[in-house]
């Protein structure tokens, strides 16, 4: 029986901070956008639409808070419980060529950095909700602003984009993903 | 795009500018704007508006307050968001006569006059009978009230000497009100009251008329809401039931008003809306010659003209005034004049040209980049999409939007090209990366036949990752060299060298360096940063990081390509998770299936439509472009309506 307990609680961390701080921004950034779609929407319902699009946009850190925990909990194998964690490692250490019980050390670090990356990256989703809210403004004023405000509000995003990228390829850098 | 100098006889004005209108290539001008030199000045005045105008914006009023009236009474039915979307009602086409000048503000004068005779009446007897069951509604609601007190509503009345009330006032109150009442009437008073709720209690008052304001007075303050009821008898509960037999005769009045109005509305619509438009056409046709100047006999114009149309424009004004004309046309002078922009495109690119105006339209003398947004933008959906069932859905909807409510509008024809184009090209990444609802098709059906052709994006994602980046590195390098070419042509060869070649150089020495040619690399690296730091400054360290940050921003088509495959994967395995629930277990997987690839479709499909988007207007048009030209607006006849 090996003692791998350390490596499984340490990638339930690391999917724990993934989707909880991504999580976080998304929620507080699709809030501040939403509070400026229901001021457009009551002067006028028809910009509904409108509000929706960009109070859609901070939602995608979110998304990528979810696919970071569910990657890691492929990768570490704890979507298939203890059992699939042992196996994981197993595996891991014959790759690693060390003990099961290193590996398992390893992977559950991974998985917190891989967390810590695509979780912490998500709360730029505060900040693009900020831009979000304002171009909802500007674009109930001026419709012909709509992509130039889409792509104002796209910035922030961009790293959130890398948060998830860093973490993909820490997987996969240390072979929890794609071997 | 030509400058269009018109000079001619002001008795052919009026005729000259209909032809103009009806053949719509002139974009026009302000022309005293150009002609500010005092000695033009001296020649010219502003040409007036033309007194007409007024009175078709009177008209244009008095058509829309009887059409507004019309839709209130009778709506015309309209589409809903879908059904304009995916299949709107054919737009309506009136056939209307060609008339035009003085003869259509007569004629709308007397087709105003007519439909006032024949609205007018029914208008006021609606307006009445509305106010009057407004009243009588009120009256009904606060009898209800006293529904059940036993008194003749014709004994409350006020005569010389008697002041009776009738009304409610709260339960606690009624003994207070009873004993004021004595005081101040010094008995000489009636007071009967009988509990009408839990709350309130309906009260008789009977005074001498001399001491009635003291009575209402004190009444009101404790509280004593008076309740009208002249020109009632009977029990209240009689009185209700005549109001009530008031009311639903009133209601059926109104109901056969309204039907005649919405009659008279089926007669009358068409001609009123038809003459709408006929009469916004004509002061349109009168508004441009604020535009001119003039002197006694004659009137300039100025404006911009295709290139193509410039010969039959010339003939046609030649005709009209009958040679008593001058038309000169010259070439624009690139710089300070704000020259419109005429975009032409060959068929399939012209519906990309929406995603190039989102941006900024092309300046006069600057490159119209759709013609490369277009595959690129295909390109890049399909890789961050990467799923071909995604790619049908949005193909399906493309071709619904297409073939519905494209029919009809420009915009949504546009869109559902876009959308079927850029579904095609996801159907295509998808086949070839093996996406089929994830990885649906292969792990839970097993069929092998749809493996990753070229490879799974979840495996060899090192693959993957270079390569977006080598398809940002040509993207990016397309784009240098589109600015590179476009800088030699206006002569700019420092912004030629200094914005674009550099990066040449320094691509190549990278290049070098890494196929071991360490020297001449080194060396054309080094050309390339001496270059941008002569041209740029000292900042230029900034160019090199910056262009770093572009091609790296490429990474997105990665993130978001596997983002795509995972979260469907992750649906795939929640929905075969609660297939194990007992009995209803297909039921729920079928659901999370469908809502969850249903939302993964819409999230990843806007998510990749903004960043396809993004990567142009930051990375790409950064290179090159910079947008910002004016639209062309010809001097057109715009119909919606009428066909004549």
């Amino acid at each position: 029986m090996l003692d791998v307990s350390t490596g499984v609680a340490l990638a339930a961390v690391g999917a724990g901070i993934s989707m909880g701080a991504a999580a976080i921004g998304a929620g507080i950034g699709v809030g501040i956008a939403g509070a400026a779609g229901a001021g457009a929407i009551a002067e006028d319902p028809n910009k509904f639409g409108t509000a929706l699009v960009f109070q859609a946009l901070p939602q995608t850190q979110g998304i990528y808070g979810f696919l970071g925990a569910v990657l890691i909990m492929i990768g570490t194998g704890i979507l298939g419980g203890f059992a699939g964690f042992e196996a994981a490692a197993n595996t891991m250490a014959g790759l690693a060529g060390t003990t099961p019980e290193n590996a398992a050390l390893i992977m559950g670090l991974a998985a917190v950095g891989g967390g810590l990356s695509v979780g912490l990256a998500g709360l730029s989703a505060i900040g693009q909700g900020i831009t979000a809210a304002g171009s909802i403004g500007a674009v109930s004023k001026e419709p012909g602003a709509f992509g130039k405000c889409m792509v104002l509000t796209v910035m922030s995003e961009t790293f959130a984009v890398f948060g998830l990228l860093i973490t993909i390829l820490i997987l996969v850098g240390l072979k929890l993903l794609g071997a | 795009m030509r400058r269009l100098h018109i000079v001619a006889l002001s008795k052919y004005k009026y005729p000259l500018m209909k032809r103009l209108h009806e053949i719509g290539v002139v974009h026009m001008t302000d022309v005293g704007r150009t002609m500010e030199s005092p000695e033009w000045a001296q020649l010219l005045e502003n040409h007036p508006s033309d007194p007409a105008i007024r009175q078709i914006t009177a008209q244009v009023m008095s058509f829309n307050k009887i059409l507004d009236f019309f839709d209130s009474v009778s709506p015309l039915p309209e589409d809903n968001f879908f059904k304009m979307l995916f299949s709107p009602s054919p737009p309506k086409v009136i056939e209307s006569e060609k008339v035009y000048g003085t003869k259509l503000l007569e004629g709308a004068d007397a087709l105003l006059g007519n439909v006032d005779a024949v609205v007018r009446e029914p208008t006021e007897r609606l307006n009445q009978v509305t106010s009057e069951l407004g009243e009588l509604s009120a009256k009904v609601e606060s009898l209800e009230k006293i529904r059940d007190f036993r008194v003749d509503l014709a004994d409350v009345v006020k005569t010389d000497h008697l002041n009776v009330l009738i009304g409610v006032s709260p339960r606690e109150r009624v003994g207070e009100i009873s004993s004021k009442l004595s005081e101040i009437t010094d008995g000489v008073s009636y007071i009967g009251s009988q509990d009408i709720s839990q709350t309130e209690s309906a009260i008789l008052v009977a005074a001498l008329s001399e001491a009635s304001k003291d009575v209402s007075d004190s009444l009101r303050r404790l509280g004593f809401e008076r309740i009208d009821v002249s020109g009632l008898s009977g029990t209240p509960a009689e009185a209700l039931s005549t109001l009530g037999e008031r009311i639903a005769s009133l209601n059926s009045e109104q109901e056969s008003l309204r039907s005649e109005i919405a009659k008279l509305a089926e007669i009358w619509r068409d001609k009123l809306l038809a003459h709408r438009e006929l009469l916004l056409i004509e002061r349109d046709r009168l508004d441009v010659e604020t535009n001119f100047m003039r002197t006694d006999e004659t009137f300039i114009l100025e404006g911009w003209i295709p290139a193509k149309s410039i010969n039959s424009v010339k003939d046609e004004v030649l005709k009209v005034t009958k040679g008593y004309a001058v038309v000169r046309e010259t070439n624009p002078n690139p710089g300070p004049e704000d020259i419109p922009v005429y975009l032409q495109n060959p068929p399939f690119i012209r519906h990309f040209q929406v995603l190039t105006e989102l941006f900024g339209r092309p300046k006069y003398n600057e490159i119209d980049p759709t013609f490369m947004l277009a595959p690129a933008f295909m390109l890049f959906f399909g890789i961050m999409l990467t799923d071909a069932v995604y790619g049908v859905m949005m193909a399906a909807l493309g071709l619904m939007v297409l073939r519905g409510g494209g029919k009809y509008s420009n915009s949504l024809k546009d869109f559902g090209v876009i959308f079927t184009a850029i579904g095609c090209a996801t159907i295509v990444f998808g086949i070839l990366t093996g996406g089929y609802f994830g990885d649906f098709a292969l792990r839970y059906l097993g069929i092998t036949a749809l493996s990753p052709i070229i490879f799974d994006p979840m495996v060899d994602v090192q693959l993957f990752l270079i390569l977006v980046l080598v398809i940002g590195l040509i993207h990016l390098n397309l784009g240098l060299l589109l600015g590179f070419k476009e800088n030699l042509q206006r002569k700019e060869y420092k912004d030629a060298f200094g914005d674009q070649f550099w990066l040449f150089c320094l691509q190549g020495g990278v290049a070098l360096l890494a196929v071991n040619m360490k020297s001449i690399g080194a060396v054309l690296i080094l050309v390339g940063v001496l270059l941008v730091a002569m041209v740029h400054g000292p900042l230029f360290f900034f160019d090199i990081t910056g262009y770093l940050g572009d091609v790296l921003s490429y990474a997105r088509l990665l993130a978001l390509g596997l983002a795509t495959g995972g979260i469907a994967m992750t649906v795939n395995i929640l929905s075969s998770m609660v297939e194990g629930v007992p009995i209803i277990g297909i039921v729920l997987a079928a659901l999370v299936f469908v809502v969850g690839h249903i939302f993964n479709w819409g999230m990843n499909g806007l998510g990749g439509f903004v960043h396809g988007i993004r990567l142009h207007y930051v990375e790409f048009f950064n290179k090159f472009y910079e947008g910002g030209g004016s639209e062309y607006r010809p001097y057109r006849i715009r119909r919606e309506l009428t066909r004549e």
